[in-house]
């Protein structure tokens, strides 16, 4: 190897102090750049797999359950919740004008007590005519769900073939679901009858605040579609107006304020990140001014040896590049190792679902990240390297050591 | 006549001034030939140096190597020639901070070839700069004489034709001044062209030739 060609690299591995402080301002970059890559996308899918998984245009609940909006209190809050009323709702909505497809669950919420695994909520859905839950376990799950059989959301700690127990029914985990970066990977799903079964025992345990119900005859929620062409409030107020004690609520609002509330949060970060970057650039910008003013006499002694204006400019170049891409390198790896273990901490305090992009996309983003943080270095130092790489070579070695 | 300068001056420029450093001078350097320039501190002696070096312009007057007009070269082909033939002792420290001993004196012979033909020469200059055992130590850890020392070693590694040293031996004891003053004389004696800038009072004992530089003039002593 060439000592020229190596001087590069052995400039920055034989004097790391004078290369460290570059390196954390191109980390502070990288980490802030490649920081709001991973959560802005985060925030997006989060939501786009929300909407997915709502699936349904209008939610139909029981009047006193609609305080806490079901669904919403569910995938948004997480609380486990249940509430019931009369499965001959399920036809009275159908009548209604503009209802198109519909289907119903029944949910259940488990205790932390003796009788059950764990707290969760359980979430029966009807298999026959299911349009939110199944599509999503169909990409884990390809089997029938059998009585007693259960799919668990990802975030419950339990795998395929565990048994769980709830309200002392012994139940068979079929399959673990992929995350969603909601509170349904803290659900628990099932058949409408494995559900009714649960109901059956908690009742029967004393340990259901709605002791008179009938599990055969009730459901909690009836989520529909609305046919092409009808209007979704239309809809809305009808059901409203003639189905009794029931509240109908157009899924998009309860969306809306985590939607509004993302984009909100998307937007801080995003500008964070800018005037963190610009700050970022602007020091670097003055720390390779300074330091190259340092290095002139050493630069013009290159040059006596025979180095030429160009050779020099692209040595130096290739320094600064490579002082960057470890620099980035050493900000996205602090963010992973911060985002990583944290992720459902910052998910919790944001209150708002987060889904992390996958490998590729978060090697894409590294890759960007890093080329931004090479072009940052080039740019900023720009001015200057080609400054000192062509001045008169007399002056630099007239430069103090 | 290998290296020659035809009514070089240099003017600078200072505060919108101009300041004369070097006065219209010709000079001429052969093959075998220790020549020192003596001088007061500011009388034009490194201007000189660094004109007949390539490493600055002169305002007027041109300099050749053999025949080739150096200053009408562009940068590349100037930096090459300097490279190639000239061995050059910056004055002052010129080590290369994040380079060891042995690599400081291959990097003039890694900037246009491959340095591993010139690794036994470079060892061998060490030994003889008696720095041998000090070859993968970084500069820092040098004292100022084994600093010269190394700086000669890297001039002469590329076998140069023409050697330029700007006060070599300006930190150096008695000792170490005369075993430097040594090593150039002998580098002349085997064919080089050597030019040296020194105030040492021993530079008589080795000159072939010795100039005095005045306020920007150049005048033959010896
Ligand atoms: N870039 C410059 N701009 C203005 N004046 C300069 C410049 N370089 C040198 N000078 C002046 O030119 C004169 C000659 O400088 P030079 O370095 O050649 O002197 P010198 O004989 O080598 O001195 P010393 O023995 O101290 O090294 C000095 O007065 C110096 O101040
Ligand atoms: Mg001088």
């Amino acid at each position: 190897m060439r000592t020229f060609k190596k001087l590069p690299v052995l400039n920055i591995v034989r004097r790391p102090g004078r290369s460290a402080a570059l390196m954390a301002l191109t980390a502070l970059l990288s980490f802030t750049v490649f920081g709001a890559l991973v959560l802005t996308q985060s925030l997006g899918r989060g939501m786009a797999s929300l909407e997915r998984r709502l699936g349904a245009d209008i939610m139909v609940v029981p009047e006193e359950a609609a305080g806490k909006s079901g669904l919403e209190s569910i995938v948004l809050q997480g609380n486990p919740t249940y509430f019931y009323m009369d499965d001959t709702k399920l036809d009275e909505v159908r009548a209604v004008d503009g209802v198109g497809e519909t289907t119903t669950q029944l949910y259940l919420a488990s205790l932390a007590a003796s009788c059950c695994s764990a707290k969760v909520q359980l979430m029966g859905f009807d298999p026959a005519t299911d349009f939110t839950i199944e599509p999503w376990i169909r990409d884990s799950y390809s089997g029938e769900l059998g009585e007693m059989e259960i799919v668990v959301g990802s975030g419950i700690s339990s795998s395929e073939g565990d048994r769980l127990l709830f309200y002392d029914v012994p139940c068979t985990v079929a399959a673990k679901l992929t995350e969603t970066g909601t509170n349904y990977d803290r659900c628990v799903f099932a058949g409408e009858d494995t559900i009714r079964e649960l109901i059956k025992s908690s009742i029967g345990k004393q340990l259901n605040q709605f002791k008179g119900t009938d599990p055969q005859s009730v459901v909690s929620c009836i989520l529909l579609k609305v046919k092409d062409g009808a209007d979704i409030d239309e809809v809305v107020s009808g059901i409203n107006g003639s189905v009794a004690n029931v509240k109908a609520i157009r899924t998009a609002s309860l969306v809306s304020g985590t939607a509004k509330s993302l984009s909100g949060i998307s937007g801080i970060i995003r500008m964070a990140a800018a005037i963190v970057s610009v700050i970022a650039f602007i020091i670097l910008a003055i720390a390779f001014s300074m330091q190259i003013h340092e290095r002139k006499r050493e630069f013009a002694i290159l040059r006596v040896f025979g180095v030429s204006k160009g050779s020099l400019a692209k040595s130096i170049f290739a320094e600064i590049a490579m002082t960057c891409f470890l620099g980035g390198l050493a900000g996205a790896g602090i963010f992973a190792c911060v985002m990583i273990p944290f992720s459902g901490a910052v998910q919790g305090w944001l209150n708002v679902p987060m889904l992390m992009p996958g490998a590729a996309a978060v090697t894409g983003y590294l890759g960007i990240t890093l080329l931004l943080c090479v072009a940052a270095g080039a740019l900023s130092s720009a001015w200057n390297v080609l400054r000192v790489s062509r001045s008169e070579i007399s002056q630099g070695l007239r430069e103090e050591k | 006549m290998l290296l020659r300068a035809d009514s070089i001056s240099k003017v600078y420029e200072r505060r919108g001034r101009e300041f004369p450093a070097l006065n219209q001078t010709d000079f001429s350097l052969e093959e075998g030939c220790l020549c020192v320039v003596q001088g007061r501190s500011g009388s034009g002696k490194t201007t000189l140096l660094n004109i007949l070096s390539g490493i600055l312009a002169p305002t007027s007057g041109s300099v050749f190597l053999d025949q080739a007009d150096m200053y009408a070269m562009n940068d590349s082909e100037l930096s090459r020639l300097r490279g190639e033939n000239f061995g050059i002792i910056p004055q002052g420290e010129s080590a290369v901070s994040a380079l060891t001993v042995l690599e400081n004196v291959l990097l003039p012979a890694s900037v246009f070839t491959k340095e591993d033909a010139f690794i036994e020469r470079a060892q061998d200059l060490l030994d003889r700069m008696r720095i041998g055992k000090l070859s993968s130590v970084l500069p820092r850890e040098l004292s100022g004489g084994e600093m010269r020392r190394m700086a000669i070693a890297r001039a002469l590694i590329r076998d140069p034709k023409v050697v330029f040293a700007d006060e070599p031996t300006s930190d150096l004891d008695d000792a170490n001044t005369r075993e430097v003053f040594g090593i150039l004389k002998e580098t002349a004696r085997s064919g080089k062209a050597v030019l040296v800038v020194s105030h040492e009072k021993c530079v008589p004992e080795y000159a072939d030739i010795v100039y005095r530089m005045e306020g920007g003039s150049l005048n033959r002593c010896v």
